[in-house]
């Protein structure tokens, strides 16, 4: 699963989320992306699980990209713990997400196939997404 | 290329606010230069570039702005993000006797004979920096690449450019090549634990390695394939 090799801060404060995404709204690698909706948190987890989604439907042939990397610890405080104490531990990894980013692409497979294939992974991730196919400059 | 034409207003306001009314208005705010002139602040109509960009990036516009006419071509179209709509324009004003850059499509066409025996056509590039008179820019720059074999490759001086037409691209950059796909085999235990992963519940031995070193590693896009 994704995660970083090296981290400068092992806690980071959680931020917000405003605005739209101001780069990496195209596709730019594949024929077909997945495109964010809505801002939100995608967990290593998501990600990968979005990722064996496309990868299985399409099985051999195409080639999937993901756009997005999880480098932002989340942490959570054990169950049953009296507040305070300071922060808790670091849980997991997210790659924060606003609308118009395109997290992941797929190449190599007639456009039905990647459809479905992004239907599928969009079902594992915690947002809204869509279908964006690659524009052409012609 | 077609020669098209849109009338634009001169823009006095300047501003986030200002160009937020234009917008709503079904206008777009953009800005002409080039060719040692002064730079302009216009406004042009939405339908109107929608239009004509649609015949093409490339599309040859002669501008109408307060009587005159100023020969351009559209670059950095700016678009929002989600809606698609134009957020802004730049116009550069261009002479048809003198040789202009243009980014142009690349069009790969027919199937190549390692597809059809299984492989898989990998393009790296989509689009090619051409320098080319105005008019004489291409709408795309097609290339068949039915004779391409597994492990076959077409490089950027293999392709075919009309006259009058050259390329900024070093002619041994890859354009495209056919590679075997690689199948990853999936341990079968995996499929259990992808069953939960959806749910989200984050296991308990999940947790971030706890590095305190220098340097985030950001490492923005993983390749994989199916």
């Amino acid at each position: 699963m994704l995660s970083p090799k090296k981290v400068r801060h092992r806690k980071v404060q959680r931020g917000r989320m405003r605005g739209e995404a101001k780069g990496g709204t195209r596709v730019t690698f594949g024929d077909f992306g997945i495109q964010a909706l809505e801002p939100g948190w995608i967990t290593n987890r998501q990600i990968e699980s979005a990722r064996i989604a496309m990868t299985r439907y399409i099985k051999r042939g195409g080639k999937v990209w993901i756009n997005i990397f999880p480098d932002k610890p989340i942490t959570q405080k054990p169950a049953e713990t009296r507040m305070g104490s300071g922060k808790g531990n670091p849980e997991y990894w997210v790659a924060v997400v606003k609308p118009g980013r395109v997290m992941f692409e797929i190449s190599g497979v007639p456009e039905n196939l990647a459809r479905e294939a992004v239907r599928l992974a969009i079902h594992k991730l915690p947002i809204k997404a869509r279908f964006l196919a690659r524009e052409d400059l012609s | 290329m077609a020669d098209a034409v849109i009338s634009a207003e001169k823009r006095i306001e300047r501003g986030s606010r200002p160009s937020g009314r234009i917008r709503r208005a079904g206008k777009v705010p953009a800005v002409v230069y080039g060719l040692g002139s002064e730079t302009l602040s216009v406004t042009v109509s939405a339908r109107e570039l929608r239009t004509v960009l649609a015949s093409g990036a490339n599309t040859l516009i002669t501008l109408q702005v307060d009587g005159e006419e100023h020969l351009a071509l559209a670059r950095q179209v700016q678009r929002h993000p989600i809606r698609g709509e134009f957020v802004h324009v730049d116009f550069v004003r261009v002479r048809t006797d003198v040789a202009v850059a243009a980014e142009v499509a690349l069009t790969l066409t027919g199937e190549p004979e390692g597809v059809r025996s299984g492989g898989l056509l990998d393009q790296l590039i989509f689009s090619i920096p051409i320098e080319a008179k105005p008019q004489d820019i291409p709408g795309s720059v097609e290339h068949d690449v039915g004779n391409l074999e597994i492990g076959g490759q077409l490089r950027v001086g293999e392709l075919s450019l009309p006259s009058g037409v050259a390329t900024t691209l070093e002619a041994d950059v890859l354009v495209a090549q056919v590679v075997l796909p690689r199948v990853v085999a999936e341990p079968v235990d995996e499929e259990a634990v992808d069953g939960e992963e959806v749910d989200g519940e984050p296991a308990t031995g999940e947790a971030p390695a706890s590095g305190s070193a220098d340097a985030t590693d950001d490492g923005g896009s993983g390749a994989d394939e199916g």
